[in-house]
């Protein structure tokens, strides 16, 4: 009963870790006043409001500005840039699409009009993209769980009998510790295994 | 990264391998020989993720610094009841 729960509070812990990675909102910015930031620059009429952790060109093609944030509010936040004052809003409509490594954070409010150097994607399907991510999440690590799972089947019935029965080291750890260990490595590569794939399907080569 | 997904379902098969070798056919140095081998395709998966994805890389090191502890306990197991 007590190994029982201790699987399957590995198993929660591993669930409960992959769905907050994948449920990370890129097109969210998180500001604090204070922070340095890089904005476009082209004035209050200009609509693409892009921002961005890194250099680079808004989504109308100038180079962004390095901006400081002034005060932030709710999904808006008040940049000083080029020595006057502009509200952008924190929440993109499109955003930077280049992987979840990557830092930029940029969001903006227009898609870009020329080639940038990121790409972008719509915030609207991303809930969509995310939902597709945690599932081959998901499916990687129980492809690698039931590696561990077949395992088991051999290993179970040894271990009251022959296992209990042969001579060990001083450093033999409890029995009850390698079921969570193993199913918390399970994880771990299944999670790997599928980042490696998800980078390998953007990047073929 | 079909070559560092082929090395990876490798060591996932030599992983099940090894429960079968030692606990189903009791054989505890052919599980010692299958567990350097499972040792060296970790470290082969791990340096092709990195060229790909160095957080994927660091994913998979608690497992080889587990798979190093299985493998003197292996050893030591043989040595114990040869």
């Amino acid at each position: 009963m007590k190994k029982v729960a201790i699987v399957v509070f590995g198993v929660l812990f591993a669930v409960s870790a992959v769905a907050a990675l994948a449920a990370a909102d890129k097109s969210k910015l998180v500001l604090k006043a204070g922070d340095e930031i890089f904005a476009c620059n082209c004035g209050p009429e200009c609509q693409c409001q892009t921002l961005s952790r890194k250099e680079g060109s808004c989504a109308c093609g100038n180079p962004l500005a390095k901006a400081k944030a002034k005060s932030v509010g709710e999904g808006t936040a008040v940049l000083i840039i080029g020595g006057r004052e502009q509200t952008f809003k924190t929440v993109g409509k499109y955003m930077c699409a280049c992987g979840p490594e990557c830092k930029c954070d940029t969001i903006s409010q227009m898609p870009a009009s020329a080639p940038a150097a990121w790409t972008w994607s719509r915030s609207r399907s991303s809930s969509r993209a995310s939902m597709k991510r945690a599932a081959g999440i998901v499916v990687s690590i129980a492809v690698c769980e039931l590696a561990g799972i077949i395992g088991s089947i051999f290993t179970t019935p040894s271990i009251p009998g022959w296992y209990a029965d042969i001579a060990k080291p001083s450093f033999n750890p409890p029995n009850w510790i390698f079921g969570p260990v193993w199913t918390l490595l399970y994880a771990l590569m299944g999670l790997a295994a599928y980042l490696v794939y998800e980078k390998g399907l953007k990047r073929p080569k | 990264m079909k070559k560092a997904l082929a090395v990876f379902a490798a060591q996932l098969l030599l992983n099940t391998l090894w429960s079968i070798v030692f606990f189903r056919a009791h054989m505890i140095l052919g599980a010692a020989v299958v567990i350097v081998l499972l040792w060296a395709l970790i470290l082969a998966t791990i340096l092709l993720f990195s060229r790909i994805s160095r957080a994927a890389a660091y994913l998979l090191v608690p497992y080889i610094l587990w798979v190093t502890f299985a493998t003197v306990l292996n050893i030591s197991l043989y040595v114990l009841n040869r």
